[in-house]
């Protein structure tokens, strides 16, 4: 136990206070290392980016708000922003629906559960282009299988990636075959709805449908907005799969904001204009995320603030 | 605890010291070698004499070239860097094949910008001028004349627009590039229809596709190539140009009536219309090509010859009997193809000469012939290709009118050449705006041309203000 604290609190830390403080630095010292290398550095050059020209060929060109300038002109800004944000808006609260219900149901106590659970979290490891090949087949317009299953309902053949109103549906659609993680989060975050709860409300009245808006619901909500946060950000940042299935078109259908600051960066060569867009994206990701805690204050409940 | 034993905390911050340690050690970055440095002694390079011409000199310290190729070219280019290995024992050329297309250029560039390029890297004949402007390429002007090296660029205006930029020479071509009606046997023979010869005219063409095609039996009389870069040779043959010029455009010209004529039938009737082409659609994964038996004819080069028969797929009972025929005559009499040279470039470093030596070997009649032979693309020169390439692919491949491609190089036209590359040129506006509503069948060619021409302009002119 320490003696009286007023005389060493004048004198600053004591000799075993800064050991422990240097341990943890030490400790924490490569993952401080690694983010100032990997991510405040890179985040730094390209803010510096912003203002050059670079070609990778040649040294960087200082031309000031020229980017920016470029930017409020380019067409192509407003477009890929507005192909991203449909995504994202509308692809993330169906999958997210999807995903809940998927861990409502796998959360009975079944035979085969774990099975089933690890069935609906196998193609969130299956590799991106994988995933992105094996799509495109699905979404074949002679033979692909989706056509052949609406065909079983008299809806005719569609051209999926080949048709501007369907292509970014198709890849909404594509989106359902890896909600495994958000399933497996929901799963865990259902485990902390007390069955008590719902037996007391069942007792006094309540139906299912009330159970599940009132306490289900309720309990759920910090994990709701856990996932509908990353999953938007991860929907911002859209890429692979757009670059593989269709390279943004047909006619710029799905001409997402990463996928045109790649070919701004690398089949242009414009790399200060990329930065530009890069940081136009960020910044709008971080809006978008700011809003989402600013409106989670209505919605979401959290026990432990009670 | 005794006082010699070491506390559990003193562990843990051992070794968390040592393996800090041992990750900076792991991550600690070779001093980069000759980052790009654009201001490098360019006036030297030039102003110096040519350099020493010996061909395998004795004596000398090994040498390692670093090589990025267009692909492996059907293991060509293997040949190549092994045949030269038994000439110039002391030369060691590291093969780096790069799949073609778009992300060819960009690994190479970002290897060049990261302080990895190579020596000597593969360049279509279009693409390598930005380079050259940014002081990465060497000029071979000096070379050539040392060593009375010249045959590799034959007497063709489309060889020295292709080979030359600012009055300098870059570029060593590996071959003469040409595209020509490739037609498979089977379904003219199937309908009886008269194979096509070079003297056929547009007309003809179309009404011999009108008569292949049975869109409802999913047999399609012409692969369409549903891009701009191939269209072009439909609209030279108009008699028009989409630039005011080919060699660094100010104007976009796609709105032109000739040229939207042409392109109303070629890049959406023909899929639409006279429903003689698959569309893109019926194109993913490889079905109804010409490959597949579905199409009659598909506009392609030599080095397409090898996927439709050659002694591989004879053995396995895929080969399509196809040959080659010259482009129809449309309404330009001069009867223009699109041709080009393509090949190698040097890299500006201080293996220039080395890099020399081998492409050298690869642009001359020993290299030439391994090469053309195993990727069936036409040689450098004329000569050359009426001395082995003709042959071979007739036995090789089965072309009996291979001579289609030489008298279409003979008129042959380039493209479009500059700073403002073609791929930004299609992704930015040509594609989105013009082809794409085209082959979706969306919009006609008099709706389309003007918005191209109004984004192109756009980017021409940044191009040429930011270049003031």
């Amino acid at each position: 136990m320490s003696a009286s604290v007023t005389g060493r609190a004048a004198r600053g830390p004591s000799r075993l206070q800064m050991r422990e403080w240097l341990d943890g630095y030490l400790y924490a010292a490569p993952f401080i290392l690694g983010f100032l290398f990997w991510i405040a550095y890179p985040m730094g050059y390209s803010i510096w980016l912003v203002l050059h020209d670079w070609d990778l060929l040649t040294p960087q060109r200082f031309v000031g708000l020229r980017n920016l300038e470029r930017m409020i002109d380019d067409p192509s800004v407003p477009l890929a922003l507005a192909n991203t944000a449909f995504f994202a808006l509308v692809g993330v609260p169906l999958h997210l629906a999807f995903a809940f219900l998927l861990a409502m149901a796998l959360n009975v106590p079944l035979r085969g559960r774990s099975a089933f659970r690890t069935a609906f979290y196998l193609p969130a490891i299956t590799p991106l282009v994988a995933s992105a090949v094996l799509w495109s087949r699905i979404f074949h317009p002679e033979f692909g299988i989706l056509n052949e299953f609406i065909g079983l309902f008299g809806v005719p053949a569609q051209k999926w990636l080949f048709q501007p109103e369907l292509a970014k549906p198709a890849l909404i659609l594509m989106g359902f075959w890896s909600v495994g993680p958000q399933m497996v989060i929901f799963l865990a975050g259902l485990q902390n709805v007390s069955p008590t709860l719902l037996e007391a409300a069942s007792i006094d009245g309540a139906g299912p449908l009330q159970r599940f808006r009132h306490i289900t619901l309720a309990v759920m909500s910090p994990v709701i907005l856990f996932n509908l946060i990353v999953g938007v950000i991860g929907s911002f940042q859209i890429f692979a799969v757009v670059l593989i299935m269709t390279d943004g078109g047909p006619q710029n259908a799905t001409l997402m904001a990463v996928l045109y600051i790649y070919r701004n960066a690398f089949q242009f060569f414009k790399m200060g204009y990329a930065a530009a867009l890069a940081w136009l994206l960020f910044l709008i990701i971080v809006a978008f995320t700011a809003l989402q805690f600013w409106i989670s204050r209505r919605w979401v409940y959290y026990e432990e603030a009670r | 605890m005794s006082a010699r034993t070491i506390s559990r905390r003193s562990m843990l911050r051992l070794g968390g010291i040592s393996a800090f340690a041992a990750a900076l050690a792991a991550c600690a970055a070779p001093a980069p070698t000759a980052t790009p440095p654009p201001a490098a002694k360019p006036a030297a390079v030039a102003a110096q004499p040519a350099p020493k011409a010996a061909e395998k000199p004795a004596g000398v310290a090994t040498v390692t070239l670093e090589f990025t190729s267009w692909g492996t070219d059907n293991g060509a280019w293997q040949k190549l860097v092994d045949t030269y290995k038994e000439k110039a024992p002391n030369v060691t050329v590291k093969l780096t094949p790069v799949p073609g297309g778009d992300t060819y250029y960009q690994q190479l560039q970002t290897s060049i910008a990261g302080g990895a390029k190579p020596d000597i890297a593969s360049y279509q004949g279009w693409e390598w001028q930005p380079y050259a402007e940014r002081n990465v390429l060497a000029e071979i002007d000096g070379y050539m004349t040392t060593d009375r090296f010249t045959g590799a660029w034959p007497d063709f205006e489309t060889v020295k627009t292709h080979t030359i930029w600012k009055g300098k020479r870059y570029h060593v071509p590996m071959q003469m590039g040409v595209m020509v009606m490739l037609y498979a046997k089977k379904p003219f023979q199937d309908k009886g229809i008269k194979l096509p010869t070079d003297d056929w005219n547009f007309d003809q063409f179309l009404d011999t596709a009108t008569k292949l095609a049975d869109p409802a039996k999913k047999q399609f009389a012409l692969q369409a190539n549903g891009v701009w870069a191939r269209d072009i040779h439909w609209i030279r043959s108009s008699g028009k140009q989409e630039f005011d010029q080919i060699v660094e455009p100010k104007k976009a010209q796609f709105n032109q009536p000739e040229i939207v004529d042409v392109l109303q039938i070629m890049a959406s009737d023909v899929y639409h219309k006279q429903k003689i082409s698959p569309t893109p659609a019926d194109l993913q994964g490889g079905a109804n090509t010409i490959e597949s038996g579905n199409t009659a004819m598909k506009y392609e080069g030599p080095w397409f010859l090898p996927t439709l028969n050659d002694p591989k797929l004879r053995e396995q009972n895929k080969a399509v009997p196809f040959d080659a025929v010259m482009m129809p005559i449309y309404k330009d009499p001069k009867r223009p193809h699109r041709g080009w040279s393509e090949g190698v470039n040097l890299l500006k470093g201080d293996k220039q000469d080395a890099a020399w030596q081998f492409g050298k070997f690869m642009a001359g009649e020993d290299g030439q012939k391994i090469y053309s032979e195993l990727s069936g693309r036409i040689p450098n020169n004329p000569e050359l290709a009426e001395k082995f390439w003709l042959p071979t692919v007739k036995t090789r491949y089965g072309v009996e009118n291979g001579a289609a491609f030489l008298k279409a190089f003979a008129n042959a036209v380039p493209d479009v050449i500059g700073e403002v590359s073609r791929t930004k040129i299609w992704t930015e506006a040509v594609k989105p705006l013009g082809w794409d509503p085209l082959i979706a069948g969306s919009a006609t060619a008099k709706d389309v041309m003007p918005k191209v021409d109004q984004k192109l302009q756009s980017i021409l002119d940044d191009h040429w203000k930011n270049k003031k």
